[in-house]
């Protein structure tokens, strides 16, 4: 394919547009709400000090300032501070108290996804096990969510944040992650399948009769697809994350994001969701490398010796 | 893909198993060493609860209307079904109520036209403020308030009083006359009723031109007080029974001004009444768990030593032999007091279920009396030993425990105006509402109340509504 | 093997990282600001009084006015009752270790009296505080604007660190607010799920024996009562009545009262369509059961005496003093009634009732934490409107949207009947939530649907300067005759609240309103 480069150049641009594009579309969305925007953080009715708020937190000189303040200052990681949330605590210091559980949460659940993937790779399990993977991939994250807060805040209500508590909550949020909305099941099928169609390619059967392992010649060509597939699964348990955090009560970014979503916390939401905007930009630009690696290998024409130009005559 | 479906239901289940499990979390774990049983056997059959889980026994009770409806916490309807000694004890209680609750009113009056006095309260309040200090024993003051009271009515009214100033307290020769109230004939029917009277009971003027207030006058609920004593002494006249068991009843709950007669006579009615049976109308559903609590409780109201007459009586009081265990270096340990209390409940409970070799629902009613009956004697310990805070601290967990069937009208009334007394009126008034179906002429009690509440509250300078 | 291995390793990390020790307990929710000047719900007032201390507060049993902060035996009243010399007691500090100082107590006066601080608390203490000077670092006098017979009933603020602040000009929404410095028994700082206590033992005026609280959010209520009994946590400050008969009897949980005067309303839009109309609020106070609503949400025993949830028909719990008897709760439904006064303000029926050719549609709105309490409440009464003919629209209104929007009459587009609750101590004024809305006269700032009627606002003047006691008294009782007719509420009930601690929890003596003022007492023992 001539034009290879298109996609991976795509997926580029985009990376470099998101972090910034997120950002403004918030901003234009809080200039558009009805009202002053400090009239969120401070409402006239009970509070006087408005005008004053509003110099401190960049608000009195229209959505540009804003932007390019808020930018300006995130370059640096001073995300500002939060409105609701918790007001006047820098955005930075729960974005590093609620990031660490994040990750521990989406690490745990790629456990099984990755497990999944590698057994998929090896066309495993058997197909009879088929109906087995397709009932669990039904299994919404809400549902089991709900089993997994329920079972948790009975026995560790008051001690999710530390100890026995704290690891039997995670754990439980991150197998709900794992196996919920089909993760798990998608990973295993999804990886089975591809390499089974990959397999039957005539490449393959001519590697294998050459003596070389499949492996060898399919991850190659499929390695851009693999790469798309799990940026695909941590985006799905980034955002699935938000909704566990939340009924599970774990004390993460996504919970972060939806309580400031919730409360009109700007301060939070920004923050927030210009991280994901950056992870996903980082995934994009990864999956973008390995296709421009991936196409640049494949494109290398093989050393051909004397003998086997002579065989092949 | 084994390890996702096997680890996952093995985690599942392991997180299920953990049901039972909970965290015990305790900032400071102070371990107590296990404690020996309460009371010995023989003291615990020897208590009125212990002897309710007998059938035979709590039938002298069962079926009466009166006592039935003392159980149910309806007073007016144990005093209407009352017969007999229940005739006796019931009077004994109004009139132990009622005298709480002309303490209440005095109190609060007191509060309301001297640390609460304001612009408006004219001369007219002195009349008031007299009567007040006059039950309260503040002889001195009473006397230099009806000294100045300028209306002839008042000044009429306030007559009556002068002699109880004069005499520096109370006795049985002043006869005290209500000008609001109609007092019924003292009969031999517990049936007879006041009649209702309607409050304010009149109007004084304010230092506000054309502007009167309404207010009401303690005297009645005193008179009221007074008339069911009578009845209560007349019921133990016709039943038999020696009527000073009824000076012994109300003593713990008599006003300031009538404390130093109640003393005079106590050394006889004690010596007296030592060897007596008592009757076990005085018992049942009461504060007092044997009949020896009824004498020490009446011997603590007026000794100057309480922790010698704890000692004295902890041989055969059970509530003394309670008590004088939670005493450590002459102060009554509060803590302490409230885990024999609790500890007594559970053993009576015990108790009761070994003795009639099952546990019917209603045991634990009654096991609550035990409970309730360590904590209102320790409040009247931590008062006689100038511990006022913890007779509060007492009194608080006392309501709070309290069991529907075990909740004592007469304790709350007390406590209501020991509340009033130190200028706090809305539990009182919370108090006094629930109960003003029971006993009518709580509103005229609540009506100063009520304006001391208003007073605090226009000028506490905080905040009004929260959510 | 390899799984065994996990499973173990699991298990060995979970040992080892063992468990916390802390009182940990339900408030109702987490409280909306840690800064005192900005208090707004009752959650709010319980954290303060274990992050703070007052100036002065009363003793929660015998209610004598008293300080933690100042030695009164060399307190002076001075310029004939008009200022009060206070001195400091030795060895106070604040939680982050500065020592409590004279400076502190004029920072806070300063603070209140500052019209740049837009605190509604200190609006109060602005009509009696005039100043306050700095004579030594442990002695302040305190300037009063007239002569009180007791000036200390006038300083029962919460005291803050001048070292804490840049100006006098306090703002709300610093970093303050969730990371206070105090000289209370508790120091600390507010988290996304709880807000966190730990004991503040370097000072010589607070020795709490509990090493550590937490706070967290009510859950839903089977699932507090649950992890209660089970141990997982010690107490919940308001227990549904619902479960208290269930929990009076057990031996390891214990219901202690919580004196607060409590009472609920449905407060009606009377700028929002037909609700305009007086007619059709009191159709819908007559089209209301209060007595279902009463035994479906919070369950009712006859028989108890001390019914914890008592009708009321205005605006104030019927043993307060200004509850005027004469107006009677409307306790069961009057359809009759309803219909006639529906026609008489223009409304037909078809099925459904309608107005100007609409179907009357109600959105009815709760605030979320009145869920933990009355279970169900907003769909029976959802229910019992629909039965009455009008379609309804439910949803709950979260805490931080109830305070900043609702009690502030920002909902007025939205809602048409929001269902809430307002809890009062010793000060039952209710002029703010009936006020006509002025904020440059700093009147009506509870009102929440903007609320306005001359001949109520001169009722509340009329209390406002009444002269007398029963001239204050005979106002309030003329504005209930005159709200039980026009209604910009409807009134519920009263409910007392009940508190649940496990028997561990020792020495408990819960303070009206304040709830925490005696925790130095409170301990953890391993007996029940």
């Amino acid at each position: 394919m001539k034009y290879w480069w298109i996609q991976p150049s795509a997926r580029a641009l985009v990376a470099v547009a998101l972090p910034l594009l997120v950002p403004a579309l918030i901003t234009a969305l809080i200039w558009s709400l009805p009202g002053n925007p400090a009239e969120i953080i401070c409402p006239p009715s009970i509070c006087t000090g408005g005008e004053e708020l509003a110099a401190r937190w960049h608000l009195d000189q229209g959505p540009w300032a804003f932007y390019g303040h808020w930018m300006s200052s995130a370059l640096q990681l001073d995300f500002g501070d939060s409105w609701r949330v918790l007001t006047g605590r820098p955005v930075i210091e729960l974005m590093a108290q609620t990031i660490p559980n994040t990750l521990i949460l989406i690490g745990f659940a790629l456990i099984p996804i990755t497990v999944g993937s590698v057994l998929g790779a090896f066309q495993q399990p058997s197909k009879r096990w088929d109906s087995v993977l397709v009932f669990l991939s039904v299994l919404p994250v809400v549902v089991l969510a709900l089993l997994a807060a329920a079972i948790v805040e009975l026995n560790f209500a008051g001690s999710g944040d530390d100890g026995l508590g704290y690891w039997v909550r995670m754990m439980a949020a991150a197998l709900t992650l794992g196996i919920a909305d089909g993760a798990l099941s998608g990973s295993i099928l999804g990886n089975r399948s591809m390499f089974e169609q990959e397999n039957q390619q005539r490449y393959v059967g001519i590697s294998i009769l050459r003596g070389e392992s499949n492996f060898s010649n399919t991850l190659p060509n499929l390695a851009g697809a693999l790469v798309g597939q799990y940026r695909s699964r941590i985006v799905q348990l980034l955002s699935g994350a938000v909704i566990v955090e939340v009924i599970v009560r774990v004390d993460g970014f996504g919970a972060l994001l939806w309580r400031g979503t919730l409360m009109q916390d700007f301060g939070v939401v920004l923050a927030a969701a210009t991280v994901f905007a950056c992870l996903s930009s980082g995934l994009l630009f990864f999956q973008a490398l390995v296709e421009v690696l991936q196409n640049l290998h494949q494109r290398r024409a093989p050393k051909l010796t004397l003998e086997s130009t002579e065989v092949v005559r | 893909m084994m390890y996702g479906l096997v680890s996952s239901s093995l985690l599942f289940g392991w997180l299920g198993g953990l049901g039972c499990t909970g965290t015990s979390s305790n900032s400071e774990e102070v371990k107590e060493p296990t404690q020996a049983a309460l009371l010995p056997q023989e003291d615990l059959e020897r208590l009125w609860v212990f002897k309710a889980a007998d059938a035979e026994w709590r039938g002298t009770f069962e079926g009466n209307p009166g006592w039935t409806s003392l159980f149910n916490r309806d007073y007016e309807g144990a005093l209407s079904g009352a017969s007999g000694s229940g005739d006796v004890r019931m009077q004994s209680e109004f009139a132990s109520i009622y005298r709480q609750a002309t303490q209440m009113h005095s109190h609060a009056t007191n509060h309301i036209y001297d640390t609460d006095r304001q612009e408006e309260d004219g001369n007219d309040t002195l009349y008031l403020r007299g009567v007040a200090r006059t039950i309260l024993a503040d002889y001195e003051g009473a006397n230099s308030d009806f000294t100045v009271v300028e209306d002839e009515k008042l000044k009429g009214m306030s007559l009556q009083w002068k002699s109880v100033l004069e005499g520096k307290g109370w006795t049985t020769e002043h006869v005290l006359e209500g000008n609001f109230v109609n007092v019924p004939p003292l009969t031999s029917s517990a049936k007879a009723k006041f009649r209702p009277e309607s409050v304010p009971h009149f109007t004084i003027n304010t230092t506000v031109e054309g502007v009167t207030a309404g207010v009401t006058d303690g005297t009645e609920l005193w008179v009221r007080s007074r008339w069911h004593e009578a009845m209560a002494r007349e019921m133990a006249t016709q039943s038999g029974m020696d009527p000073r068991w009824v000076d012994v009843f109300m003593a713990p709950w008599v006003v300031p001004m009538e404390k130093a007669y109640a003393k005079e006579q106590s050394s006889s009615i004690l010596k007296s009444l030592k060897d007596q049976p008592l009757d076990e109308a005085w018992l049942f559903l009461s504060r007092n768990l044997v009949p020896e609590d009824a004498l020490f409780l009446y011997e603590l109201q007026f000794s100057e030593q309480p922790v010698e007459v704890l000692n004295t009586w902890s041989t055969t009081s059970v509530l003394a032999k309670i008590l004088s265990g939670c005493i450590l270096e002459g102060v009554l340990d509060v803590p302490k007091v409230l885990d024999a209390a609790g500890k007594l409940e559970l053993e009576v409970l015990e108790g009761m279920k070994v003795s009639q070799g099952k546990e019917e629902p209603f045991y634990p009613l009654f096991a609550d009396f035990a409970e309730q009956s360590v904590l209102i004697a320790g409040v009247m310990v931590a008062e006689k030993l100038g511990q006022r805070e913890d007779s509060g601290r007492l009194r608080l967990n006392a309501r709070d425990l309290a069991l529907q069937n075990s909740k004592d009208a007469l304790f709350l009334t007390s406590f209501a105006a020991w509340d009033v007394e130190n200028r706090y009126p809305l539990r009182a008034q919370d108090m006094v509402h629930k109960y003003s179906g029971d006993f009518p002429a709580f509103k005229v009690a609540g009506h100063p109340l009520g304006t001391l509440q208003i007073r605090l509250g226009r000028s506490a300078g905080v905040p009004g509504a929260a959510n | 093997m390899k799984k065994s291995w996990m499973l173990g390793g699991l298990l060995l990390t979970s040992a080892v990282l063992g468990t916390a020790v802390e009182v940990q307990f339900y408030d109702e929710s987490l409280p909306i600001t840690l800064n005192p000047l900005f208090a707004t719900t009752m959650v709010d007032n319980r954290a303060h009084e274990l992050y703070f201390d007052r100036l002065y507060y009363n003793n929660p049993t015998d209610n004598s006015l008293t300080s933690r902060l100042i030695d009164e035996s060399q307190t002076k009243i001075e310029d004939a009752g008009k200022s009060l010399r206070l001195t400091i007691k030795d060895g106070i500090n604040w939680h982050n270790g500065k020592k409590f100082t004279a400076n502190d107590i004029c920072f806070t006066i300063d603070a209140m009296l500052n019209v740049r601080t837009p605190s509604p608390i200190a609006h109060y203490y602005r009509e009696h505080l005039a100043s306050c000077t700095v004579e030594k670092s442990n002695v302040a006098k305190v300037t009063f604007k007239r002569v009180y017979h007791n000036p200390r009933e006038r300083l029962k603020f919460f005291v803050l660190p001048k070292s804490e602040f840049s100006s006098t000009a306090v703002q709300p929404d610093t970093e303050f607010a969730n990371q206070p410095v105090g000289t209370g028994p508790m120091k600390g700082r507010m988290g996304t799920l709880a807000a966190r206590f730990e004991a503040h033992t370097k000072t010589s005026h607070h020795s709490p024996k509990i090493g550590a609280m937490k706070m967290s959010q009510a859950q839903d209520p089977a699932v507090q009562i649950s992890t209660l009994r089970n141990g997982a946590m010690h107490g919940i400050v308001s227990v549904p009545p619902i479960y208290r008969p269930e929990l009076q009897t057990e031996s390891e949980v214990q219901l202690r009262s919580y004196d607060l005067r409590s009472w609920w309303f449905i407060a009606l839009n009377t700028t929002s369509g037909p609700l305009a109309s007086k007619e059709v609020r009191q159709a819908l106070n007559y089209s209301l059961d209060r007595s279902e609503l009463r035994e479906k949400s919070i369950g009712f025993d006859k028989n108890d005496k001390e019914s914890p949830c008592e009708f009321i028909s205005g605006p104030f719990v019927q043993s307060s003093a200004y509850y005027n008897h004469e107006v009677p709760p409307v306790e069961f439904t009057d359809k009759r009634k309803a219909e006639a006064l529906l026609n008489a303000a223009g409304l037909e029926k078809n099925g459904l009732w309608f107005h100007e050719g609409k179907p009357v549609a109600l959105r009815i709105g709760m605030d979320a934490k009145l869920g933990k309490e009355a279970t169900d409440l907003l769909t029976q009464i959802a229910n019992q409107l629909s039965e009455a003919g009008f379609t309804t629209r439910i949803s709950k209104i979260s805490s931080d949207d109830w305070n900043r929007k609702a009690i502030t009459g920002q909902l007025t587009k939205e809602y048409d009947m929001l269902i809430g609750k307002w809890s009062f101590g010793i000060n039952e004024d209710v002029n703010d939530l009936f006020q006509t809305r002025s904020e440059t006269k700093f009147q009506g700032r509870h009102n929440i649907f903007n609320y306005s009627n001359p001949e109520v606002d001169s009722t509340l003047v009329e209390y406002e300067k009444a002269r007398t006691t029963d001239g204050a008294k005979n106002a309030y009782h003329k504005l209930h005759s005159q709200l039980a007719d026009d209604l910009p509420y409807l009134f519920l009930w009263k409910l007392d609240t009940k508190s649940a601690w496990r028997a561990e929890v020792k020495d408990i003596t819960i303070s009206p309103y304040y709830y925490f003022t005696d925790i130095n007492r409170w301990y953890v023992s391993k007996s029940k």
